[in-house]
């Protein structure tokens, strides 16, 4: 297929994966990706999971914030593991009410300036779209994945995970622009990597991911009515 | 009186509820100060024809008013909006009183209502606290018309559909139905002064002046005063208004509104007739880059008084263009107004004006309490019943103003 015939809404989205083996078999492997859509722009936010059939349990416990700064969710994507939970300090001076509506976890919080809201536990899978009562503009995700192995990448469009051991993983991408309607945990683009021995891979994916940058949703200074 | 009823409501709901019962209460607002190079023709505020609200140079007091919001539970808010003129006198009363509801979304779709004294959100001009501008410090003709003579002393509905980057949706869609009582002189300023600018909001309770014309002095208009009680309700009746805003993402929104205040033109009482006003509001919001907003709203309508006795229409639309570069604001607005005559009874009360007006505002902000600025305007246009006064119906004015504000 010729890329210059796609119409602009759709972007073709690349992965170089690069595997970086340390030493032998048995010590862990750090495995870099960056993803570049079809004009070579680094992805940012895109959820990496690596998914193997003999999952290790995760050997360092994350922090995971979701915070509130300048009327701004931070992280915009944040991947956590199932059966982790979350905190969601507000570092702003004014009042912020987290909901989410999501089949995956419901939940409300209001939260003033330093105000202590107990973390919210993630049983099941999938994504959850987090809002602001107050600021209706406020969005992040949290995307609950059930793997050990994951990541998002930066504004350099790269994630570095760290495997315990060379082997075949199931690789799925996540990005809030993937046409993905429903929020199951099934639509994600899917191959194979073989992580081994000082090898570099491409992989292409024919994933279709809509146009826009997030800097076009850069918040006005002035609220409504 | 219908606004004085919700006086009373919100009183005694802040009496009700000790401070300590808002989990988030705050107040905040701003105190102006202006040193005006005035134009000498007399302010309709003080019973002349001038289309300006000063014409003494001199430091005035321009703007001091309180935000007051609290959250009264977690889903309903309050938010109350006092302030103190010195135009025509000193006095200080409320300008919006209003509590909002706004339920937790349990879909895409969300709903609130607001009850109370209010504006309805016709614009994207007044969109800093206490309904007051961030680009001009005059407001357009058509939302000085609005601070003057509009307000809502009722209840408004909106059901929102949220776009949002999951759903591949950056369109977001609301409609809103408002119905209200009182407001029923809104119009009267408009049939004699015609459009205005300034940034004044006429109080709850308070009564805007206009020049004491000699077709108001004598039959068959000598019921009406020379000044308007504009929340008045005469009729009984409810008004209504519909509205609906289309947003793509935050770099175009767009809004329309009907307004209808249903009022019975028949009705007469304590110097005060009611007019059918009924308006149609566009407005547009583009914002191209981050330091870059374009905004533009036209209205157009009628007001009907009395056995056909005043039947005006009415039209004014603005452009405005914003600049921001790190600490300052640069703005400039066109406005074009103007009423006209539909076939009323009275041809010597001639109602008809027009005219344009250029505004260009800089706005320096010090730090967040402090900000000076300067503005400049200049209004050319006609009004046809200054002739009432022996004067020319042309009306070309001038005003320079330099601005301390401090907000709170
Ligand atoms: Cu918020």
């Amino acid at each position: 297929m010729n890329t210059s015939r796609i119409p602009l809404s759709f972007i073709f989205l690349a992965i170089t994966l690069l595997g970086i083996v340390e030493t032998t078999h048995a010590a862990p492997i750090s495995t870099s990706f960056t993803i570049f859509d079809a004009e070579n722009t680094p992805v940012k936010d895109a959820v990496i999971q690596l998914i193997s059939k003999n999952p290790t349990p995760p050997s360092t416990t994350r922090k995971n914030e979701l915070s509130q700064k300048d009327k701004q969710f931070t992280p915009f994507v944040l991947p956590i593991q199932r059966g982790t939970s979350i905190v969601f300090p507000n570092y702003d001076d004014i009042q912020h009410h987290v909901y989410s509506f999501s089949g995956i976890k419901k939940f409300e919080l209001k939260l003033s300036k330093d105000s202590k809201a107990n973390p919210i536990t993630f049983e099941k899978p999938g994504i959850v779209p987090v809002g602001c009562n107050i600021h209706d503009w406020m969005l992040a995700y949290i995307y609950v994945v059930d793997t050990p192995y994951f990541s998002t990448t930066n504004s350099n469009g790269s994630a570095t995970l760290s495997l315990p051991s060379d082997g075949e993983y199931l690789i799925k991408i996540w990005h809030p622009r993937l046409p993905d309607e429903n929020v199951n945990y099934t639509k994600e683009g899917i191959t194979k990597i073989v992580a081994k021995d000082g090898t570099t891979k491409v992989i292409a994916l024919n994933l279709t991911i809509s146009t826009g940058s997030d800097a076009d949703e850069d918040i006005d200074e002035f609220e409504d009515y | 009186m219908i606004s004085r009823h919700h006086f009373c409501v919100i009183v005694s709901l802040m009496l009700t509820y000790s401070p300590s019962a808002f989990s988030d209460a705050k107040i905040s607002g701003i105190v102006q100060l202006s040193a005006i190079g005035a134009d000498s023709e007399e302010s309709f505020i003080d019973g002349g024809t001038g289309r300006l609200l000063y014409n003494d140079d001199g430091i005035h007091l321009s703007q001091m008013f309180f935000v007051f919001s609290g959250d009264i539970t977690d889903t309903l808010s309050t938010q109350i909006v006092g302030n103190h003129t010195q135009t025509p006198e000193s006095r200080t009363g409320l300008t919006q009183a209003f509590l909002r509801y706004k339920p937790i979304p349990t879909s895409n779709y969300h709903w609130e209502a607001k009850a109370g004294s209010f504006y309805p959100a016709l614009s994207f001009e007044n969109v800093d606290i206490g309904w007051t501008s961030p680009f001009a410090y005059t407001n357009s003709a058509i939302n000085t018309w609005i601070g003057e003579e509009i307000r809502i002393n009722g209840l408004e509905l909106s059901l929102s559909r949220k776009g949002n980057r999951r759903n591949n949706i950056p369109h977001s869609f609301s409609a809103l139905l408002g119905v209200y009582k009182g407001n029923d002189p809104a119009g009267t300023v408009l049939a004699w002064r015609g459009f205005a600018l300034h940034d004044k909001q006429t109080q709850l309770n308070e009564n805007l002046p206009f020049a004491n014309y000699p077709s108001i002095q004598t039959p068959p208009l000598e019921q009406q005063n020379d000044y308007v009680d504009v929340f008045r309700e005469e009729d009984d009746r409810y008004g209504f208004y519909v509205g609906g805003h289309w947003n793509y993402k935050r770099k175009s929104k767009l809004r329309y509104y009907y307004y209808d205040n249903q009022a019975d033109p028949l009705r007469v009482s304590s110097g005060q007739y009611a007019w059918h006003t009924k308006f149609h509001s566009v407005s547009w919001l583009y914002r191209p880059i981050k330091n870059w907003r374009f905004i533009s709203q036209y209205l157009t309508g009628t007001t009907l008084m009395g056995p056909n006795a005043v039947y005006l229409g009415y039209e004014s639309y603005y452009v405005l263009a914003s600049y921001k570069q790190k600490k300052h604001r640069l703005t400039t607005r066109i406005d074009r107004f103007g009423t006209f005559n539909k076939n009323d009874i009275l041809p010597e009360d001639d109602n008809r004006s027009q005219g344009t007006a250029l505004t260009l505002t800089w706005r320096y902000a010090i730090d967040k309490s402090w900000q000076i600025g300067a503005e400049w305007t200049k209004i050319e246009s006609t009004q046809n019943s200054r002739e009432q006064f022996g004067k020319d119906k042309a009306l070309n004015q001038e005003q320079f103003m330099l601005i301390l504000q401090l907000r709170y």
